[in-house]
C-alpha cells in the first residue's frame, strides 16, 4: 500500500508561485461566475412591443403563481391543515413574489402606447392579486383561519385574467 | 448480527442523508414545471453518483487516505489546484445554501424571520462539528433524515394518476410554452444536485475518520448501491408531488414554503412537523457535510493534519478553514441574498466544476501503485467513462445555457 497515515503531511512543494497559480485561478474563476451571473440576472430593456408582451406574460406568471399557491393555502389552513405558523410564511412569501414582480414591470420602458395600456391593464390585476394575498396573510396572524375561504374568493377572477396574459388559458 | 446492524444503520443513513436543499429546491421546481419529464436527469445523477462514491469509497478503504489526499500527489499541484480552487467555491456556496435552507426550515416552524435564525444555526454548526463525535453526527441526521419519506406518503395520500405519472417519466418531453435550452438548463441543474462535488469528498474523507479498511469494502458497497437509489427515491416522490399538485395549478415553486405544501395538504399538521424535521435534518445535516468538506479538500491540499477523529488542538488549520468557510456562508447570507436562489446557482455552478472533481477520482481508481487487486473493473470503467463524457458536456453547457435562458427564467 503507497500512503501514509491520514492527515499526515504530503510532499511539500508549495511554493510562491503555486500560491500565486492559487490567487490567480480564484480571481479568473471568481470573475468568470460574476460575469455569468450578472448576465444571467439583469433586467434587459423591451425594444420592441413583442418583447415587451413577452415580459408582461413572464410577470402574470409569476404572479399566477403566487396567487395559487395563495389560494391551495387559504384551502387548506381553513381545513385545519399545517399550523399558523406556516401558512404565515407561505402568505409573506406570495407577497413578497407580487411585490417583486410588479416592481420588475414597472421598472421596464414600455416601447408604445399599445405597451402602456397593456402595462394599466396588468398592473390592476396586480393590484388586485396583492390585496387579496394581504388580506390572507392579515387575517392568518390574527388567527382567523376560518375566514381564509371567503377572503381568498375574490382571487378566483384574477386567475383567469393572470391566465390570459401569462398566454396558459385552457 | 452486529455486522448486519451496522449495514443496516448505513443503509439508512444513506437513504437519510441523501437529500439536501439542492434536492429539494431542484426536484418540487422541476416536478412543478416539467411533471416527471425530467427524472431521467435525476436518474443519470443517481448512476454517476453511486458510481463515483463507490470508487471514492474504495480508494479510501484500500489506501486509508481521501481520494483528494491522494490528487495532489497523483496529478501534481497544478492540477490538484484547479480542483482545490473549484472545489472550494463550490462547496462554499453550497455551504451557504444549506445554513439558508436550515434557517429557512426554523422560519416555516416559527414564522421567525429567516435572517434572524441564520447567526444561530452558523454557531450551531460549528459547535456540533467541534463536539459531536462524527459517528453520531453522521447517523443522527441521515436517520431524522428519514423523515422525508413524508413526501412518499404524501404523494400516495393525493392518489394520482400513476399512468400519467409513468407516461411522463417513461417518455419524456418538454412542455408545451418551455424551450428546450430551458428543459436542458434544469436537467443540467437536477443533475449537479444529484452530483454535487461534496458528496463524494465527504464520503471519501468519511470513510476515512470511520477508519474503513478492504473489510469494510462490502457495507460501503451496500450502503452506496442500496442506500443511495433509495434516497434517490425521495428525490422522486418531491418531484412527484410537486408535478401533482402545482403543475396543474401552473405554480411555479420558488420558496422552500412551497416544496412542502403538499405534504401540508395531504398529510396535515402532523405530515407538516415531519416533513419539516426531515428539511431541518437533511440541511443541517448536509452544512455538516459541506463545512467539513471545505476543510477536508483545503488541509487534504494543504498536507495539514485533519479531520475530527484528532483533536481540534491537533488539526487547528483544519478547524480554521471550516470556521472561515461557515463565516463566508454567513456574510453572504446577512446580505439578504435568498437561500433559494443561491442553491439554484450553487447547482448550476457545481455542474461548471464537476469534471475537476470526478476526473481524478477516475484516474486514481484506475492506479495499481494506489488500489493494487482494487482498482476498477471493465464494467466501472465503462460505465464512469461514459457518465464523465455526460459531466463533461454539462460542465460546457451550463454557463451558455444559464446566459440564454436567464437562468431557467
Amino acid at each position: 500500500m503507497i500512503g501514509h497515515p491520514p492527515g499526515a503531511p504530503v510532499a511539500a512543494g508549495l511554493t510562491w508561485e503555486v500560491a500565486i497559480d492559487a490567487t490567480r485561478m480564484g480571481a479568473r474563476l471568481g470573475a468568470g461566475l460574476c460575469a455569468g451571473l450578472l448576465a444571467a440576472g439583469c433586467t434587459s430593456p423591451s425594444r420592441s412591443a413583442e418583447d415587451y408582451q413577452n415580459k408582461v406574460a413572464q410577470t402574470a406568471s409569476a404572479a399566477l403563481s403566487a396567487l395559487q399557491t395563495a389560494r391551495l393555502a387559504a384551502a387548506a389552513a381553513a381545513a385545519g391543515n399545517g399550523t399558523a405558523a406556516y401558512w404565515t410564511v407561505v402568505f409573506v412569501d406570495a407577497e413578497d413574489t407580487l411585490g417583486s414582480v410588479q416592481a420588475t414591470l414597472a421598472a421596464v420602458q414600455p416601447p408604445d402606447e399599445t405597451s402602456d395600456a397593456r402595462y394599466e391593464e396588468v398592473s390592476q390585476v396586480l393590484d388586485q392579486a396583492a390585496a387579496v394575498v394581504r388580506s390572507l396573510r392579515i387575517a392568518t396572524r390574527r388567527g382567523e383561519l376560518g375566514s381564509l375561504p371567503e377572503l381568498a374568493a375574490p382571487a378566483d377572477p384574477l386567475v383567469g385574467q393572470l391566465e390570459q396574459y401569462a398566454g396558459k388559458s385552457q | 448480527m452486529s455486522r448486519l446492524l451496522g449495514v443496516m444503520l448505513g443503509v439508512l443513513t444513506a437513504i437519510g442523508g441523501f437529500v439536501d436543499i439542492g434536492d429539494l429546491v431542484a426536484s418540487a421546481l422541476v416536478g412543478a414545471r416539467f411533471g416527471l419529464g425530467l427524472a431521467w436527469a435525476l436518474l443519470l445523477g443517481l448512476v454517476g453518483i453511486c458510481l463515483f462514491a463507490e470508487m471514492s469509497g474504495r480508494v479510501a478503504a484500500v489506501t486509508g487516505r481521501a481520494t483528494f489526499d491522494l490528487v495532489r500527489e497523483r496529478l501534481g499541484p497544478r492540477a490538484g489546484l484547479a480542483n482545490l480552487a473549484a472545489s472550494v467555491l463550490v462547496t462554499t456556496l453550497t455551504l451557504t445554501a444549506e445554513v439558508g435552507g436550515v434557517a429557512l426550515a426554523f422560519e416555516l416552524a416559527t414564522s421567525v424571520n429567516r435572517l434572524l435564525w441564520v447567526p444561530l444555526v452558523v454557531v450551531l454548526v460549528w459547535a456540533v462539528i467541534w463536539r459531536v463525535r462524527f459517528s453520531v453526527m453522521e447517523n443522527l441526521f441521515g436517520l431524522l433524515g428519514l423523515c422525508l419519506v413524508a413526501f412518499a406518503v404524501a404523494l400516495w395520500q393525493l392518489h394520482p394518476d400513476w399512468s400519467a405519472l409513468w407516461q411522463q417519466l417513461s417518455a419524456p418531453s418538454v412542455q408545451e410554452g418551455e424551450g428546450r435550452p430551458t428543459y436542458f438548463y434544469y436537467a443540467i441543474a437536477l443533475f449537479g444536485a444529484a452530483m454535487t462535488p461534496y458528496e463524494v469528498f465527504f464520503f471519501s474523507s468519511g470513510g476515512v475518520e470511520d477508519r474503513w479498511t478492504r473489510k469494510d469494502l462490502l457495507t460501503e458497497r451496500v450502503n452506496v448501491f442500496l442506500g443511495f437509489p433509495l434516497g434517490g427515491l425521495l428525490s422522486l416522490s418531491i418531484m412527484a408531488v410537486a408535478a401533482v399538485v402545482f403543475l396543474p395549478a401552473n405554480v411555479q415553486v420558488d420558496r422552500l414554503s412551497q416544496t412542502v405544501l403538499p405534504v401540508a395538504l395531504t398529510l396535515g399538521k402532523v405530515g407538516l412537523a415531519v416533513v419539516l424535521v426531515g428539511v431541518f435534518a437533511a440541511t443541517f445535516g448536509a452544512a455538516l457535510e459541506t463545512a467539513l468538506s471545505a476543510g477536508y479538500s483545503v488541509a487534504q491540499y494543504f498536507g495539514w493534519q485533519w479531520g475530527k477523529y484528532v483533536r481540534p488542538r491537533e488539526a487547528a488549520r483544519f478547524h480554521v478553514v471550516v470556521m472561515a468557510a461557515l463565516l463566508a456562508a454567513l456574510l453572504l447570507l446577512m446580505t439578504t441574498a435568498d437561500p433559494v436562489k443561491v442553491t439554484e446557482y450553487s447547482l448550476v455552478f457545481s455542474a461548471m466544476a464537476l469534471p475537476l472533481t470526478y476526473l481524478p477520482i477516475l484516474v486514481i481508481a484506475n492506479d495499481p501503485d494506489y488500489m493494487g487487486d482494487q482498482v476498477n473493473d471493465r464494467l466501472s470503467n465503462l460505465l464512469g467513462s461514459a457518465v464523465l463524457v455526460v459531466i463533461v458536456v454539462a460542465s460546457l453547457a451550463a454557463v451558455p445555457l444559464m446566459v440564454l435562458t436567464k437562468a431557467g427564467q
